[in-house]
């Protein structure tokens, strides 16, 4: 079965399989209708041949008779209207065998006391013995006619039957079917049963003609009588000892017993039929002998019957097998030269698979689909080459590029403050800050410095936007805000400085939110300014969050002539002040939720130890813990300052 | 050399003993059969049909020699219709003869003195049959129809049946074959289980197609073929009856235990009477005497009971076919 799997072959298997597939289907139903309609017609001539012949034959055997039957019919009317005497019966029995050579013998049987009032029988009958004529009274105490079928049946049934067949030991010692007529004479004017006339037919006459009948070499036929007793047969053995029902019983063959119960009735057909002869198959016609009841039949075997049919069939399947061996090798050589360019192309398609983008494909005396295949596969070789040109330039170029980012990325985190604790000799103060942009650079900042011994400038901000043009904002941001601030400043001064600048030339119409608060270090006081920039928190030492939400003008960079002002608020012994950028509040997980406000106050009310460092890393762990495995959307940044107080 | 000297020697006395042997035994062998041919007593059997395997048992007893093992010469005769056994014993055409039960007890009435040496049959296979679509399915739809019985001794058993229920019909006397109720010139028929009824589905009615009264449904089981000679014989030859029926109940084993050897034999003797010989029908008929004969466990009982002798004899007496029930002892000598 392997061998006719589909699977893993090639289209010149497929081509050839299925070809010879549909052929090999074609044929058989070409031989197989052609072998149906052929039989048919076969079956329809002999069907009219065997029933011509039975036809003819069934008339040949009513002719014989029915003049059989006119004989006793004659006599009949004879005795009832005349009065015989023994002597002229006698006379009229040898005269009708005289005169007709088909009977065998005939009788006149008078009923008991019918013809002497002392005797109980009268019976004369003539019959042949070689040439003779011999003349026999065959009633007496050993054979009492009267309870016999031949004289009993007519008498009961009151017309003319033919008997089964019977041998008659009586009368004429030989095996033979009677004709009985029963005969009435008037008596006193009433017509009363006198007796029963009877020719007697041998039925070796009947099977000298039956035999000569036949259709093919071994067809024959038989006759059959009335209860299905086989009157002539070919097997002599047969004839008057079975029934056609008893061979079925005794063959086994319940659709004999129906072909015998359908010829009893009177039935005529064609049928399908097993010799009891030769146990062959064969088919059998039967038609009815109308006149005495009895059943014809026809019997021709299988194998005579389509010899021809055969015949014919074996020569067809030997050319269908020539044919379609033919037809294969045809169709294997077809289909290799129709595939054979397409193995080829296959082979050449592997070479540029492998980066040989210069292999030429030259389709000749191919078909028109291969060519334009050939075309094609020459046409995509061109378009890859050309593709894996751009693709290497674009390569390139973005290599560049992310180098390119790479440096600014180095440079902007060496922009902002990077070593914690940035004053170490200090006691008073600690800071710590983080800024993780969210791309290579980001557009948040942070930055702080001593303006004198006292006080320490620190600020946030987050740019609108983000990647490079954000981070060159951060980056003016944060130099002006070194630049513009100075030991007198204040924080508006310095925001309102840092908004002017900003805005000047600012053509994308950037901005920068952004907090800046100045811490005296003596006094704990911080006096601030937030442009736009997220509410910082201050955990106090008793751990309580305070949020100052005070804004005091829009984020830098918008509008130039706003002229921004400053509050303060007061840090204590260990307060510390948490700044940051919305990067933190509105990080977002895989479900798009935020960060929030409540979270980050949440986590700063449960943080017990104020070192910057700690709760810088607390938040950021946090934040990263929330994100899970979403991408970072935006640039994180915080900045811890806590506030020791000056000893 | 001396000793293969005394072996031919030793050889030769060896082969003269051993042709006097075959000699002697040759002698013995047809001496006796000389002896005992000369000693068959002769005797004629008759059957009281025609040749079937209703009587196998006897033809196999004749075929094997069980008959010559006894002492005896035995004739079958061709039975017929034609013959009625009684008469014949009575008018000495037949020394032994088998018959029913009820005809053998009608003829010892009947002053033909009888007697019952084997009861092989132990119960009736006598029916009624009825072509269904004459609607005669109940003993009541038997009146007024024409019912055929056959014209013999044994009519007094279907007429018992008759009586028994008050059927009004008319009778046809019947000689041998089925075809007047094959052919409806009777509406019912008196039948054997083991015969007519196969001939009829031999004739391509189908047993679907037949309403079948069995006679021992109706309390009328009446013990049918037995082995009966007259009284004097009996009384003249009781060994020679012993012997008869010993060898026919072997005769009737062997049979029963070859039943294609059988069924071939009666084939035989139904072509030599010139009738017709069908081996379906014979092996039907065969198996059927199993039954009839209660043959079981490869045994034979031949003998009559009183039980049943009374029972046949009351149905004889209630319908006239007999004045006195005979004595049970005077007419059973089925003792072997």
């Amino acid at each position: 079965m392997k061998f006719f799997s589909m699977k893993n072959r090639g289209i010149a298997f497929r081509y050839s399989l299925s070809i010879l597939a549909i052929t090999i289907l074609i044929f058989a139903l070409f031989f197989i209708v052609n072998r149906n309609i052929s039989k048919g017609i076969i079956l329809k001539n002999v069907e009219n041949n065997a029933e011509n012949l039975t036809i003819s034959t069934a008339n040949k055997i009513e002719s014989v008779i029915k003049s059989v039957q006119k004989i006793p019919k004659n006599q009949s009317s004879l005795l009832q209207n005349f009065q015989y005497s023994a002597n002229e019966l006698k006379k009229l029995l040898r005269l009708s065998l005289e005169t007709n050579p088909e009977i065998f013998g005939s009788c006149i049987a008078f009923k008991p006391y019918g013809f002497y009032n002392d005797s109980l029988y009268f019976a004369p009958y003539y019959y042949r013995s070689g040439d003779s004529l011999i003349y026999e009274n065959i009633g007496n105490d050993s054979y009492q006619y009267f309870y016999w079928d031949w004289y009993q049946i007519p008498k009961e049934l009151e017309k003319a039957i033919w008997s089964e067949p019977f041998y008659d030991e009586g009368g004429g010692n030989i095996l033979m079917c009677t004709y009985s007529v029963p005969f009435l004479k008037k008596s006193e004017g009433i017509e009363e049963f006198t007796g029963i006339i009877t020719v007697d037919i041998s039925l070796k006459w009947l099977e000298k003609l039956m035999s000569k009948i036949k259709l093919f070499d071994n067809g024959y036929s038989f006759l059959l009588s009335g209860n299905g007793t086989l009157i002539t047969h070919p097997d002599e053995n047969l004839v008057f000892n079975q029934t056609i029902f008893s061979i079925a019983e005794e063959r086994n063959l319940p659709e004999l017993r129906e072909i015998g119960r359908d010829m009893i009735k009177g039935g005529s057909n064609f049928v399908s039929y097993t010799s009891i002869v030769t146990g062959k198959e064969g088919w059998i016609f039967y038609a009815p002998l109308e006149s005495n009841g009895w059943s014809m039949a026809m019997v021709v075997p299988s194998d005579e019957l389509f010899c021809d049919l055969h015949s014919l069939n074996r020569k067809l399947l030997i050319l269908g097998c020539i044919g379609i061996t033919l037809l294969l090798f045809l169709i294997i050589l077809i289909s290799h030269r129709l595939t054979k360019p397409l193995t080829k192309l296959a082979k050449i398609t592997q070479t540029i698979g492998s980066g040989n983008f210069n292999t030429g494909i030259q389709v000749c005396n191919a078909s028109k689909e291969i060519v334009q295949l050939g075309n094609s596969i020459n046409q995509m070789q061109l378009e890859l080459k050309n593709y894996i040109k751009n693709l290497k330039d674009t390569t390139a170029a973005k290599e560049k590029i992310e180098s390119e980012l790479k440096i600014a990325h180095d440079i902007q985190q060496g922009i902002i403050p990077k070593i914690f604790p940035p004053f170490p000799e200090r006691e008073d103060i600690d800071l710590y800050a983080v800024l993780n942009p969210a791309r290579d650079v980001g557009g948040d900042l942070y930055d702080f410095f001593f303006i004198d011994e006292c006080k320490i400038c620190f600020a946030i901000g987050d740019v609108s936007g983000k990647g490079v043009p954000a981070s060159l904002f951060m980056a003016i941001t944060r130099t002006l805000l070194r630049s513009k601030t100075t030991k007198t400043s204040s924080a508006k001064e310095v925001v309102s400085e840092l908004n002017v600048e900003l805005c000047q030339g600012n053509e994308n119409s950037m901005f920068v939110t952004f907090f800046l608060g100045i811490l005296d270090t003596k006094t704990g006081n911080v006096e601030f300014c937030n442009a736009g920039h997220n509410y910082p928190y201050i955990i106090r030492n008793d751990d309580k969050i305070e949020c100052i939400e005070e804004t005091h003008g829009t984020p830098i960079g918008i509008f130039e002539d706003i002229n921004y002002k400053s509050g303060t608020f007061q840090l204590f012994k260990n307060d510390s002040l948490v700044l940051y950028t919305d990067g933190i509040t509105e990080a977002m997980n895989i479900d798009n939720n935020l960060y929030g406000d409540e979270r980050l106050i949440k986590l700063l009310n449960n943080s017990k130890d104020h070192h910057p460092r700690v709760i810088t890393k607390t938040i950021v762990d946090d934040v990263n813990i929330f994100v899970g495995e979403a991408e970072q959307s935006d640039d994180i940044t915080i900045l811890i300052l806590t506030y020791f107080l000056n000893k | 050399m001396s000793d293969l000297i005394l072996l031919g020697i030793f050889e030769k006395i060896i082969a003269n003993m051993f042709k006097q042997s075959i000699f002697l035994l040759v002698f013995i062998i047809f001496s006796s059969i000389t002896v005992s041919s000369q000693q068959l007593t002769k005797i004629r059997y008759l059957p009281h049909w025609l040749p079937q395997a209703q009587f196998s048992g006897y033809y196999m007893a004749k075929e094997k020699g069980f008959y010559k093992k006894y002492g005896l010469e035995v004739e079958i005769k061709t039975g017929s219709p034609e013959c009625t056994a009684s008469n014949d014993l009575a008018n000495e055409n037949c020394d032994i003869a088998s018959m029913f039960l009820s005809g053998a007890i009608q003829a010892y009435a009947n002053d033909v003195k009888l007697v019952d040496i084997c009861q092989l049959s132990k119960k009736s296979a006598l029916i009624f049959i009825a072509k269904k679509e004459k609607g005669i399915s109940k003993p009541e739809d038997f009146n007024g129809k024409k019912i055929g019985i056959w014209r013999s001794d044994i009519q007094a058993l279907p007429i018992a049946f008759l009586k028994k229920y008050n059927i009004d019909a008319t009778i046809i006397p019947i000689t041998s074959s089925v075809n007047a109720f094959y052919y409806d010139v009777i509406d019912i028929m008196c039948v054997m289980w083991y015969n007519e009824y196969h001939t009829i589905l031999n004739y391509g009615i189908n047993p679907d197609e037949l309403n079948v009264f069995f006679l021992n449904d109706h309390d009328l089981n009446f013990p049918e073929d037995g082995i009966f000679c007259t009284e004097e014989f009996y009384e003249n030859n009781k060994q020679v009856c012993q012997n008869f029926v010993k060898a026919t109940l072997e005769g009737w084993n062997y049979a029963f235990d070859h039943e294609d050897e059988t069924i071939d034999l009666v084939m035989t003797y139904r072509k030599n009477a010139n009738i017709p010989a069908n081996a379906v029908h014979q092996r039907w008929m065969f198996e059927r005497m199993k039954d009839v004969f209660e043959y079981k466990n490869h045994e034979l009982n031949g003998k009559l009971s009183n039980e049943l002798y009374l029972k046949t004899a009351k149905v004889l007496l209630e319908t006239g076919k007999i004045n006195s029930i005979p004595d049970f002892n005077k007419f059973n000598k089925t003792k072997y």
